[in-house]
């Protein structure tokens, strides 16, 4: 990705990002880090005793600059989170939208450019006070690449109303939670079927969708088994596709499959494991 | 001067074919390079046969990077190995212009700053001994046995954090690495994903 390079870069060496925090409707702070804001989101506007809701890290970062996937790739790091949520709330992992391959260097990072919003489920206990607020914490720490990259830091937190057990209106934020559902990886359907070569140079990856696909992409959900960096060559099967890619050199035995992300050109991804027959 | 560049003609060359025989993997012999240091003086890997040689590679702008700097992390190990007779070198890819590049007086000057003592800081602007070993990130470090193989390939130690506080907690795979082959041992962790901020090549 080509930098914009009329844009001025704003306390690139800065370490430690400007923590500035506003209040939004709905009392939703956010932080302004390194070249990019960072805020928790709620899909609903209360909370509900024992009814799961989705939140969501939203990062909007500055053009050109990119923060990072599960797998981040060749360098970098994901973002993380300690929650800090009221006793008896629990919150499940961050999901993942389907990310880019992002050049950096002649290397390649899978990651969000632009806006990105991470979703995650919190599941409230079954005995909520009613008319009292929930706060819930989250301390993220992620990095944020262009040409050179910087470390980000923020406290957050979100303070919603507790309902009594009928969900209120969505959030405003609900569109942006539709997208990231629609963004995000599906489980393959049960009638494909998926496996995997892995000779001394490259895995050969063998997807029958059913129908003739014109391409894919594959995102490794395990580092160190595909080289990153290299082209991936995909070929048109009558009932699938075929994807060759390189062997990393740091895979050092056969692993019993492939996981990972497999992108068709429409842009739906969709999690697959491809176990592996090695051959020498 | 000129038998010093066929010299390094065929030790690209020698670099290059081994890396197309052998895939550059712990295991495997590592490539053999000639790269000029910060005092313009040149090594070979093969001169250091005999010896434990450590290739560390650095942006001291990357806040990895700057993680086992700041801590003093990175300066202690370079001590207590070359200590033990390890060959520890520094190396810098970054291309001119972009992140991390350092011209050799630079790189002195921030040496005695830092306090670092590695064996020689080479400086690889055209970026060949980093696409050589496949240097991915800054850190990205590589070990290797006295008889010229590759031991380790990877992170310098598990936690992949720029945070400090990390250091004490983390275990340090470039030391288990030359440990375990020093006491005669497999090393049991030979390659992991390296974590840092991308080597700067040229775009």
């Amino acid at each position: 990705m080509k930098p914009n390079h009329g844009f001025r870069r704003k306390g690139a060496l800065l370490l430690v990002p400007l923590l500035s925090l506003w209040a939004a409707p709905g009392k939703v702070a956010g932080a302004s880090g390194p070249h990019g804001a960072v805020d928790l989101v709620s899909e609903q506007t209360s909370v509900q005793p024992a009814r799961p809701f989705w939140v969501g890290l939203r990062f909007q970062l500055e053009q050109g600059w990119h923060i990072y996937w599960t797998n981040p790739g060749d360098s970098g790091e994901p973002p993380r989170v300690k929650w800090g949520l009221p006793a008896g709330f629990q919150a499940g992992p961050l999901h993942w939208p389907v990310p880019r391959r992002i050049e950096d260097h002649s290397l390649i990072d899978y990651g969000y450019q632009g806006e990105v919003l991470l979703p995650a489920e919190i599941s409230p206990p079954a005995k909520l006070a009613a008319g009292a607020d929930v706060q819930l914490n989250a301390t993220v720490s992620w990095l944020v690449c262009r040409e050179i990259c910087v470390p980000g830091r923020a406290a957050l937190a979100l303070t919603l109303p507790t309902g009594n057990g009928t969900p209120g209106p969505a959030s405003p934020m609900h569109p942006l939670f539709a997208k990231a559902r629609a963004d995000l990886p599906r489980p393959a359907p049960k009638s494909w079927k998926v496996s995997a070569n892995l000779d001394k140079y490259r895995f050969v990856l063998n997807v029958d969708t059913g129908i003739r696909e014109t391409g894919a992409t594959f995102f490794p959900l395990e580092p160190n088994q595909i080289e990153n960096a290299a082209p991936q060559k995909a070929s048109p099967s009558s009932r699938g596709v075929r994807l060759e890619m390189e062997k990393s050199d740091q895979l050092l035995k056969a692993p019993p499959r492939l996981t990972g992300v497999l992108v068709l050109p429409a842009g739906q991804g969709y999690v697959i494991e491809a176990p592996i027959v090695a051959s020498k | 001067m000129k038998r010093r560049i066929v010299r390094f003609v065929l030790a690209s060359v020698v670099g290059l074919m081994a890396a197309t025989a052998w895939a550059v993997q712990p295991g495997n012999p590592a490539p053999d390079f000639t790269a000029q240091d910060t005092h313009g003086q040149t090594h070979t890997l093969a001169q250091y046969k005999g010896k434990y040689v450590v290739l560390e590679w650095h942006n001291r702008e990357c806040p990895y990077t700057q993680k086992h700097y700041s801590s003093g992390n990175m300066q202690s190990l370079q001590r207590e190995w070359t200590a033990k007779g390890v060959v520890w070198f520094t190396v810098i890819s970054s291309a001119p212009g972009q992140q991390g590049y350092m011209t050799a007086d630079q790189e002195n000057s921030f040496l005695e700053k830092a306090n670092a003592s590695p064996t020689a800081v080479l400086l690889d602007p055209a970026g060949q001994l980093g696409h050589l070993y496949g240097a991915k990130s800054t850190p990205h470090m590589f070990v290797i046995s006295p008889e010229g193989v590759l031991v380790y390939d990877g992170a310098i130690d598990d936690k992949p954090t720029t945070d400090t506080n990390d250091i004490a907690t983390a275990h340090n795979y470039v030391s288990a690495a030359l440990q375990e082959s020093m006491a005669g041992k497999p090393v049991s962790t030979p390659a992991t994903r390296p974590y840092g901020c991308g080597v700067k090549y040229a775009r």
